[in-house]
């Protein structure tokens, strides 16, 4: 199922992509496939009506699913990669020809299991679907793979919950593709909670059909060292994609995004809205690319990024860039990185709110839009989430304390 | 009765001297207003009351019942019940009214060691914001972000009426607010004025003092209080305007 692209290298340090993250974090090399898990069968889960179905994946092997009996009967595929191989073929292939180094191939030589959902046309899928992916294991590379297939005119969401516990070095090399069909609305909602040992590796990549609507949300919360790469591409006419995301840099992670929105055909629009809040001595570089081909007239794109430093010694560089070989376009990037504003430090305390307190609703505030964007299920869990990686441990008492 | 007492009080910004020498005693159950020329101290004696870290003291002594307020820091003031309505108030995007209002009442009521109620608490801001002729939706919108220059002043009146200070400093809360807008602010203030309240009102012009009644008015000129009065005083600068002050008091 795996698909191999010969003539590739590893990045060089002149490779702009990778010229702010060292690859030997990731222990591409050190570290050996995980391999296939000695697992139970899949456990048939319980349905939980809040949710069309799930999927639970624990050390790479599919632990538990459940799939609405309704949506079944309706064609709704959702299973492992093996349930459909020519679709996964496919997508995997697809996913290599982005891939322009060994860093970013060795995903679709490697991959291990994962997941596919296959939303058949006109069809919609009221509840969000759910996969977990859960990785315990130490010292080795975990390849997963999602694979999402919207017919035409149909409509799904999807959560996917990627987790480790603190203490585990590994690194997780995943990837999710998807293909909305013509008319069809997808959302996809992405939390990583990895230990701070692990080292995460994520593409993600996504084409639009004709008047396709895609709806995106990532918070990359965990993890030591991670470097993600989304490649949204409007192929249809029309098209939308919506993306939104909120990272954060705590003691010593590293995080590294790169979004890029191809624009490559007439009318369609996109929406990028990127936040990220770094402190201790921790470092995020942000990097986003809208590109607007020849024949995409009328395209529409907003890209934006913010930043918060919460400390000297923090460090957040943002690389926003437009490419855009057509005229009769309208596009827009802007980039802010900077302190919590101490003039509205000055207002909270003549409320009577400390200091500290005032600083950390004042950055809590500038994350309210993105937290807003989450899954309505998840909402408080990454609101708590977002108070800690912002420093709140000492007003909630419900923060872990990492290593 | 209690007093806020400014003695001697000298201060800067940026090595700048602003003010020379201020001298002012306000008791609750006093309404004061602050009158004088733009750029001679007005707001700079506000924001110094409330501790602003921009500026320097250099002289003098601030006295809230006694404690030496110079020596605590903003919250600390707020919670010993001195309030400050900002001439620009500030946007805090993300922070609801809500969530902001229900803190900063709670952090009030912990000083004199009560639990907020948040039944309660709904039930008096939905009160208080009918009072003001607010829209009730405000409660869910980001504090002060695109609201109108008389939305964020009925705002700062709304805290006003939730914290109940013991003393008020009003920093030009009149300025560019329309008819309307000044008599909802001005009601606003009223309903708070009796025995446990003072306020210092700063202003450039008389107009707010048409709908609050100052018991004593001083002029703020070249950074020292030159004179204070009662109404009187009012009506010569509304006849005069401030060259007369210039020519009696100007250096």
């Amino acid at each position: 199922m795996t698909a191999v692209k010969p003539d590739l290298t590893w990045p060089g340090r002149t490779n702009e992509e990778w010229r702010r993250s060292s690859l030997e974090k990731f222990a591409l090399e050190s570290r050996s496939a995980a391999g296939p898990s000695q697992g139970k069968p899949a456990k048939k889960l319980d349905h939980d009506p809040a949710f069309s179905g799930r999927l639970s994946f624990v050390d790479g092997v599919l632990a538990g699913a459940d799939l609405a009996p309704e949506l079944v009967a309706q064609g709704f595929l959702f299973g492992s990669l093996t349930d459909a191989p020519a679709l996964v073929k496919d997508h995997l292939a697809r996913g290599l020809t982005l891939a322009d180094t060994l860093a970013s191939s060795g995903h679709y030589s490697r991959v291990e299991f994962g997941a596919v959902l296959v939303v058949p046309a006109r069809a919609t899928a009221e509840a969000p679907f759910l996969i977990e992916i859960t990785e315990n294991r130490s010292g080795v590379v975990t390849t997963p793979h999602i694979a999402v297939s919207l017919g035409e005119a149909s409509q799904a969401a999807l959560v996917v919950r990627h987790r480790s516990p603190e203490g585990k070095a590994f690194t997780v090399d995943s990837a999710t593709s998807v293909d909305v069909g013509a008319g069809a609305v997808f959302r996809l909602s992405e939390l990583q909670t990895h230990g701070r040992a692990a080292a995460v590796l994520d593409h993600s990549f996504a084409t639009l059909g004709r008047d396709a609507q895609f709806f995106h949300w990532c918070a990359p919360i965990g993890g030591g060292v991670v470097k993600t790469r989304f490649d949204f591409t409007l192929a249809g006419e029309g098209s939308s994609v919506r993306t939104h995301g909120l990272y954060f840099g705590v003691d010593d992670q590293h995080k590294d995004m790169r979004i890029s929105l191809t624009h490559a055909s007439p009318q369609a629009s996109s929406y990028a809205l990127y936040k990220g809040a770094v402190r201790d001595r921790a470092r995020t570089v942000f990097q986003g690319l809208i590109e607007v081909k020849p024949e995409a007239s009328k395209t529409d794109a907003y890209l934006s990024n913010k930043n918060l430093i919460l400390n000297d010694g923090a460090r957040a560089d943002s690389l926003p860039q437009l490419k855009i070989d057509t005229n009769d376009v309208k596009c827009s990037h802007g980039s802010t990185t900077g302190k919590v504003n101490e003039e509205e430090v000055y207002y909270l305390t003549a409320r009577g709110f400390s200091k500290e307190e005032a600083r950390l609703l004042i950055a809590q505030g500038l994350f309210a839009e993105l937290i807003d964007e989450a899954p309505s299920f998840l909402r408080d869990e990454v609101e708590t989430l977002v108070a800690c990686a912002l420093g709140a441990d000492a007003h909630l008492g419900v923060c872990q304390e990492s290593e | 009765m209690k007093t806020l007492r400014i003695e001697g009080l000298t201060a800067e910004i940026e090595g700048k001297p602003i003010l020379k020498g201020v001298d002012l005693e306000i008791k609750t159950g006093e309404i004061h207003a602050l009158m004088g020329p733009n750029g001679h101290g007005k707001s700079t004696l506000a924001n110094i009351l409330m501790g602003h870290p921009k500026y320097t003291v250099t002289g003098g002594k601030i006295l809230l019942d006694g404690q030496d307020l110079l020596e605590m820091d903003v919250p600390d003031r707020s919670k010993a019940g001195l309030f400050l309505a900002f001439q620009y108030p500030v946007e805090i995007p993300g922070v609801t009214v809500g969530k902001f209002l229900k803190r900063a009442a709670e952090i009030h009521m912990a000083v004199r060691g009560e639990k907020l109620n948040v039944t309660k608490f709904i039930k008096q801001a939905r009160e208080d914001m009918s009072f003001l002729e607010m829209d009730q939706q405000f409660i869910n919108r980001y504090l002060n972000e695109g609201f109108s220059g008389g939305e964020k002043k009925r705002m700062e009146i709304l805290q006003l009426l939730t914290l109940k200070p013991r003393f008020a400093l009003f920093d030009e809360t009149d300025s560019g607010l329309d008819i309307d807008a000044l008599k909802v602010v001005s009601k606003g203030i009223n309903r708070l004025r009796g025995d446990d309240f003072g306020a210092l009102i700063i202003t450039h012009y008389q107009r707010i003092l048409n709908y609050i009644q100052p018991d004593f008015v001083h002029i703020l000129y070249q950074g020292r209080v030159v004179t204070t009065g009662g109404s009187e005083l009012v009506t010569a600068l509304e006849e005069k305007g401030y060259d007369w002050v210039k020519e009696k008091y100007g250096a």
